[in-house]
């Protein structure tokens, strides 16, 4: 790399300069290279021009929905002069010089609003109607050989990619930078050569795993960069269990994983759903465990179909779970429908809620059947192993909150197995379409990429009726259990008790006995006291003991009810027997709960009673007689519910308690259906989709400009031939994400230094860089950079999963940052500065250069505690580096390399080192003079506090400092 | 400009951040960053945004705004709109009044659309008025006895008594600021928009500031800028000069010269970094954006620290009253950010929710109605006798109104409250070009429907936009559509 001096600065201002420069030419040639087409359009005839710049982008922009190729209204097309004017069919659309006999014209200004056209939005303006006047007036004239708008379906999307059957014919070169030096339009341009390996080692850490290298990986990779070692390399990385969650925060962003929000400060679940942090891990898990793409789609859409049986998958349908919305499942229905399409199909399918697609094959009624796929659906919240049961789902009453359940796992189900969809008009479900039959789910019509059917699925019983399952059985049995043992340990220590207090009357009485006569006693009677406390531990005793009947009531009642269970749905015994007696051991467990209670009561009202015995005041004789009064009420009620108990013993019901909910034992199949349609072979959107998602998270620059949206309004790519390679090679290679990455590293494009001589070509040719012949330089993404620093201060903690933590532990907690709350009221500051994700939607990440970034990487605790972590690191370890004591001079300077090696894993340049070691000097000299109570400042909480040794304050100040060192934030 | 999808997280675009920061700053001298003279003094920036502009632009007349909400839902009736009808029917329900019954009318259900899948309760039960109002100013405009000194501004004030939203709860806050229902695709807020379309007038401090506290989260959606990104996100300053903004103040145990020598060594550093990669434009806007931190850093506190102002105007703003205390030390420090060009403040002058009473309406918002008066009142003055109010736009909105009929939780209760009232309520502006001492549009005899003039929320925004130069459907964002609702209508009658 060739590298500046560094003690001369002017130079480096005089090269800036001139690059600034050569930017304002690129700006200029921008400008010149604008004026062409303008030139060329005056120099037509100017009713041509005037057509093709004013009238035709209206009609394009109004008109051709409904009279294009799309839909012919009226049987009606306007995409062409040769077809306005030779229509027939009515009154003429345009007479060429007679605007007033055209009718056209007539309708766009018509003053009857029902004949008005365009029928929707803002008629247009009377400057816009005087243009197409004015174009009929001189003859309606046309462009020559003007072509009608194409058919949507030919859109290159909807066609199944290709195969290229001439590449990689001798394997000499990478068919990606095959196809990218045979894109059309390519500039005669020298690439760049491949980045050098320290530059390309950070990168690919960064890129794989989020993480920077550390010296030792560095210094490993630099020593052999061969082709091979890069693969090994690559392979290691995709092994460690760091690019789950390096990758899966990438796809958290395209599917808008949110945590639960609504109403936090009530606390008020709406939106989303507490312990969604399961489909979070699921994501990490599928990723490091390669599961095919098409897999994760079809289990986020339909996981309970599938794998209904496999708790650590179903949490797969979090992907609908987080559209949940409290208030209004019709909004929930709306975002299924949206994100569904725009995720994994690119297909604005939401823009079809109100009218048909204005530029895709896709109608209104096309929307509420993709709508109708979701339509059955409901949360479920599973009991977890290991985990309290946290109860059945909790359906919205109005006005009533909900607060998180920190438990279980939620999931989607279909409840309502016969849902109807009924269309309705403008967005708005108030408004249905009457008399109009329900739709069925089914995909866009115009799209017969492939088979479409739908089959009902059974459902396994221990998925209907999860009580069913071993775990259930088990932990309930192990609470009844130790209940029961527990109750069983009271009974005997409350006989220990009763024993000891008659051995105490006994020895009160024989006392009382022999001193009566010598001496008369004074106080409280020693055997009156005595009596009342072998009474109370008489009642005691026989609280415990009615406690464990009702212990054992429970446990057998349990095992009854299992019983029943398995003879209901395993065939194991008679059912009705059975269920018979889990009914009456229910009946028997609430008699003895009962007994228990009375009994609890009749203690209570011998307390009041003894109080009224020693009350020695008027005011404790009223309290006590007061308490004796609501005792025997209480008492009263609790004999009255046993005598009720009791006579429900002989009940004959055949109904007892479930293990759990219970569910419909067949789900309607529809997402199913769905989601096998989305990764079926034949489906050209999906895989081109997702390599282009891939692609963009390599590159910082897409394919297809707009990940999002690959409809007719979407970007055309700019390597087609690539993108299809790229899918067609996932494809094939069971949609492999891992094998991908492997791909497109391999590269040379992928692999291309960052830094571009001076003057080259291409910086003219090409400065978007669209037909990579560099490589662009990217910021870190928000948690790369709070990972990183973490990372640099070797205090990351990299343990896999778990519930959210929450964002007021920041800067304390060393988990990556996918870890941390995050949902729709509130994100993490720190991340939000660096463009975090929108949860609402972020297909793409923006990259911004705030100056709250700068405050953030001096100001923020963070910085603050692990860049003094830092400097704290490696001074102590310099302590026992003998070359290092020998001068402060060398102690600095390895300190610089050291840090500069830990937080931007490279070696300082010389210039960069002198700069460094001029600070540490300087610095140092500044706080040897300050006195040492000013060194000492308030610290911040949770911060250690900035050290008051001059030498390891400077070294402090320049640790921290590195985070802001741009080649921190940038990768290379 | 392109219309294609380009859904950066609904954020900017790499370009348009470098022009925003980033070309031709490299080579700037650290001396004067640190110079320290604080205010780069007030500087037209160029605008950035992506809308054309267009020699149709209107001369602006306001350079900033200082947009005030009131959390909650503000009773029209017991304000500025007051109907005595109501006094004469209460008890009655709407259809025995004899007049129109305005819950059948089409524009009740046309107008507004419920969240919560079903539509509020109706209650129909008039209410009479819970205070009294006298005339005011040279219009006899009427005001609220509970709000005396705002009364005797009303010369100042221009009132907008025909406003109307669609939603019945409180996600209508969040529409006041960037006109969509919530059930529909948010937007950025209006702050969002001007801080996009307009570009700032200080470089030492935040185009949009965001002024208050609150317990609720959801407040965050008032000042969010969605698609446009963080930079033109509101920025929130704490009162607290020694700590303004997030991550905006040098930790308490790092001396000040000492943090300057990193900077200065940060600057080195990627001066280097620069020469070396000198095609970089972002590492150039980094290094720029080193500078404006700093400066930011060290103005923030100033702006904050209210010591410079005189007695008589800590007074004005009732800061030496504990009720109007809290609430008079937003609104002075937003008149000194507009002092100092920040363009858009959203002042939030009570907690989330402060003025919803659906029991207890007298006492609650007569309450309410006494923390804001005397601070809103000051403010106005403030302005005017500094010659501010000409070039700066004040709004006071709120949510949305309260029913003139009375809400009843349960049945055997007597209803001392209203409910939410979409249908028609009121919102008042002053300076910054709109007519002074001026009443536009009104509600139905009994306030209920906004009929003379109504106005969604985003004709506010238009005016507002109007009133600072912009052509409101000149503002938009590549690959965002905007729809005709969210541009809203120019209020052209109540501007000078």
């Amino acid at each position: 790399m060739p590298r500046f001096p560094a003690d001369d600065e002017r130079i480096a201002a005089i090269h800036v300069a001139i690059r600034w420069i050569c930017t304002r030419w690129v700006f200029l040639g921008f400008v010149v290279g604008f004026a062409g087409p303008n030139k060329l359009a005056n120099s037509q005839e100017p009713s041509v021009d005037h057509y093709v710049t004013k009238v035709k982008p209206i009609l394009q922009d109004r008109c051709y929905a409904c009279h294009g190729a799309l839909k012919q209204e009226a049987d009606l097309r306007v995409d062409t002069v040769t077809a306005m004017l030779d229509d027939q069919s009515r009154a003429p659309v345009i007479v060429a010089g007679k605007p007033a006999d055209s009718d056209l014209l007539n309708r766009i200004q018509h003053e009857d609003t029902s004949l008005r056209m365009p029928p929707e939005g803002r008629p247009l303006s009377a400057e816009e109607i005087e243009w197409v006047r004015e174009w009929i007036q001189a003859g309606a004239a046309a462009p020559e050989s003007e072509q009608p708008q194409a058919d949507p379906l030919s859109h290159w999307a909807f066609q199944a990619p290709q195969r290229n059957a001439e590449l990689n014919r001798d394997g000499a070169i990478h068919p990606i930078d095959e196809l990218l030096a045979a894109a059309s339009e390519r500039p005669d341009l020298d690439a760049l050569p491949r980045a050098d390996a320290v530059t390309l080692v950070r990168r690919v850490y960064l890129d794989l795993l989020g993480l920077p290298p550390t010296e030792a990986e560095v210094k490993a990779f630099q020593a052999n960069d061969s082709p091979e070692t890069y693969v090994a390399l690559i392979d290691q990385l995709l092994d460690r269990p760091e690019y789950g969650q390096r990758w899966a925060r990438h796809w958290m962003d395209v599917w808008r994983y949110s945590d639960w929000y609504g109403r936090r400060s009530v606390p008020d679940v709406m939106n989303s759903y507490p312990q969604i942090w399961r489909w979070r891990d699921w994501i990490v898990r599928s990723l490091n465990d390669d599961k095919g793409y098409d897999q994760m789609v079809r289990e986020m859409l339909a996981a309970d179909e599938l794998t209904p049986t496999d708790p650590n998958n179903v949490v797969a349908t979090g992907f609908l779970v987080r559209n949940w919305y409290k208030w209004n499942y019709e909004t929930w229905m709306k975002d299924n429908v949206e994100h569904t399409a725009r995720a994994f199909l690119g297909l604005s399918m939401h823009c079809a809620h109100c009218h048909d697609h204005k530029y895709d094959p896709i109608t209104h009624e096309d929307y509420f059947r993709f709508r109708a796929f979701f339509e059955p659906l409901e949360l479920r919240h599973d009991r977890v192993a290991g985990e309290p049961d946290p109860g059945p789902f909790q359906k919205y009453v109005y006005a009533q909150s909900y607060g998180p359940i920190a438990s279980g796992a939620i999931r989607v189900f279909d409840e309502k197995l016969d849902a109807s969809t009924y269309m309705y008009t403008g967005g708005d479900a108030r408004n249905r379409i009457p008399n109009r039959d329900p739709i069925a789910p089914q995909p866009p019509t115009a799209f017969k990429w492939s088979e479409f059917n739908i089959t009902t699925t059974t459902l396994p019983i221990e998925s209907v009726y999860p009580g069913l399952q071993a775990f259930v059985r088990e932990e309930e049995t192990k609470m009844v259990e130790t209940k029961r043992a527990a109750a069983e340990q009271r009974v005997n220590e409350s006989r220990t008790t009763v024993e000891s207090a008659e051995q105490e009357l006994g020895r009160a009485r024989h006392d009382a006995a022999t001193t009566a006569a010598t001496s008369p006693h004074e106080g409280p009677d020693p055997v009156l006291a005595s009596e009342l406390q072998l009474e109370s531990a008489r009642a005691k005793h026989e609280a415990a003991e009615t406690a464990y009947r009702v212990a054992q009531a429970a446990a057998e009642s349990l095992a009854a009810r299992i019983a029943a269970d398995d003879a209901r749905f395993r065939v194991q015994g008679n059912p009705e027997s059975l269920a018979k007696h889990a009914h009456r051991s229910e009946k028997k467990l609430a008699y003895q709960t009962a007994v228990h209670a009375q009994q609890v009561a009749r203690q209570q009202l011998l307390l009041a009673q003894h109080q009224r015995l020693v009350a020695a005041t008027d005011e404790a004789t009223a309290a006590a007689q007061q308490a004796i009064a609501a005792a025997q009420q209480t008492y009263d009620a609790a004999a009255a519910a046993t005598a009720s108990a009791q006579s429900a013993l002989v009940s004959q019901g055949t109904d007892y308690s479930p293990l759990s909910p219970s569910y419909p034992n067949t789900s309607t199949g529809r997402r199913s259906a769905l989601a096998n349609w989305i990764v079926d072979r034949g489906n050209p959107l999906t895989a081109r989709v997702a390599v282009n998602h891939i692609w963009l998270r390599h590159f910082g620059q897409a394919l297809v400009d707009t990940p999002d949206n690959f409809g007719l309004q979407g970007k055309t790519p700019l390597h087609p031939q690539l993108l299809d390679y790229l899918a067609i090679e996932l494809m094939d290679n069971a949609w492999s994400m891992k094998h991908l990455h492997r791909v497109i590293m391999t590269s040379a494009a992928y692999q291309r230094s960052s830094q571009v001589p001076p003057l080259h070509a291409g910086l003219t040719q090409d400065p978007e860089n669209v037909h990579y012949w560099r490589r662009r330089s990217l910021r870190m993404e928000a948690e790369v950079v709070r990972d990183s620093v973490l990372a640099s201060a070797g205090m990351i903690d990299l343990q896999q999963g778990g519930a959210d933590i929450e964002v007021a532990k920041w800067h304390e907690s060393p988990r990556r940052s996918l870890y941390f709350t995050i949902h729709g009221e509130g994100d993490m500051t720190f991340l939000n500065t660096f463009d975090g994700p929108n949860v609402g939607e972020c297909y793409r990440r923006t990259s911004t250069v705030l100056p709250q970034q700068a405050l953030a990487l001096t100001n923020s605790e963070l910085v603050l505690k692990y860049g003094r972590e830092l400097a704290r690191q490696i001074s102590s370890k310099l302590e026992s580096d003998e070359t290092a004591q020998q001068s402060s001079l060398v102690a600095n300077q390895r300190f610089v390399q050291a840090a500069f090696w830990r937080v931007l894993s490279r070696e300082p340049s010389a210039a960069e080192l002198e700069i460094s070691l001029d600070f540490l000097r300087v610095q140092t000299e500044r706080f040897a003079q300050v006195p040492e109570s000013e060194l000492v400042g308030t610290a911040t909480a949770g911060v250690p506090p900035a050290a008051t040794s001059p030498t390891l304050r400077a070294r402090e100040n320049l640790a921290t400092s590195l985070f802001s060192h741009n080649d921190f934030l940038t990768i290379r | 400009m392109s219309n294609q999808g380009n859904p950066f997280c609904g954020r900017t675009n790499r370009r348009q951040h470098l022009i925003d920061l980033g070309l031709g700053f490299g080579g700037l001298a650290l001396g004067s960053m640190l110079a320290q003279d604080g205010w780069a003094g007030s500087r037209q920036a160029p605008s950035t945004a992506w809308h054309s502009r267009q020699a149709t632009a209107p001369r602006a007349k306001a350079k900033n705004v200082i947009w005030i909400f009131l959390s909650g839902g503000v009773s029209h009736l017991e304000t500025f709109d007051p109907k005595p009808l109501l006094n004469q029917f209460a008890g009655k329900t709407f259809e025995e009044t004899g007049l129109p019954n305005p819950q059948k009318l089409p524009i009740y259900l046309e107008r507004s659309r419920s969240v919560v899948g079903m539509d509020r309760e109706v209650v129909s039960t008039i209410m009479p008025l819970q205070v009294d109002f006298q005339q005011y100013g040279q219009n006899g405009t009427w005001v609220s006895n509970w709000l005396p000194n705002l009364a005797q501004v009303v010369d100042d004030l221009c009132i907008v008594r025909s406003m109307y939203t669609t939603d019945n709860d409180h996600n209508a806050e969040f529409q006041f600021q960037n006109g969509r229902h919530s059930l529909d695709e948010q937007q950025p807020c209006i702050g969002s928009w001007i801080s996009y379309g307009l570009g700032s007038l200080n470089e030492n401090l935040p185009q949009f500031v965001f002024l208050g506290k609150y317990s609720d989260n959801r407040v965050k959606r008032n000042f969010d800028a969605n698609y446009l990104g963080p930079q033109h996100a509101g920025v929130e300053l704490s009162l607290d000069p020694n700590n303004p903004l997030p991550f905006g103040r040098r930790a308490t145990d790092v001396l000040e010269e000492e943090q300057r020598a990193q900077f200065e060594l940060i600057h080195r550093w990627n001066q280097l970094a620069a020469a070396e990669h000198p095609d970089d434009e972002q590492l150039r806007a980094r290094i720029r954006a080193y500078e404006l931190a700093f400066r930011m850093q060290m103005s923030a506190p100033e702006v904050l620290g209210l010591q410079e102002e005189s007695a008589e105007t800590l007074s004005l703003y009732g800061l030496d009253d504990p009720t109007t205390e809290l609430y008079g030390r937003r609104l002075l420090t937003a008149r000194r950010l507009a002092e100092r060009g920040v363009r858009y403040t959203l002042v939030y002058l009570s907690d989330y929710g402060e003025w919803d009473s659906h029991s207890n309406i007298k006492e609650l918002h007569a309450k309410c109605c006494g923390r804001v008066d005397k601070p809103l009142a000051g403010l106005i003055r403030d302005l005017k006798q500094r010659g501010m109010l000409d070039e700066t736009l004040v709004v006071c909105a709120t949510e949305f109104g309260r029913t003139p009929a009375l809400e009843k939780t349960s049945l055997n209760q007597a209803g001392t409250g209203r409910d939410h009232h979409p249908h028609g309520f009121t919102i008042w502006m002053a300076g910054g070009g709109v007519k002074p001492g001026y009443v536009h549009g009104s509600t139905d005899e009994l306030g209920f429907h906004a009929i003379e003039h109504p106005h969604y929320v985003t004709d506010i925004h238009a005016t507002t936009l109007h009133l600072l130069g912009q052509v409101p459907s000149q503002l938009n964002y590549p690959g965002r559509k905007r729809l005709e609702i969210d541009y809203g209508n120019v209020i052209h009658d109540i501007i000078t």
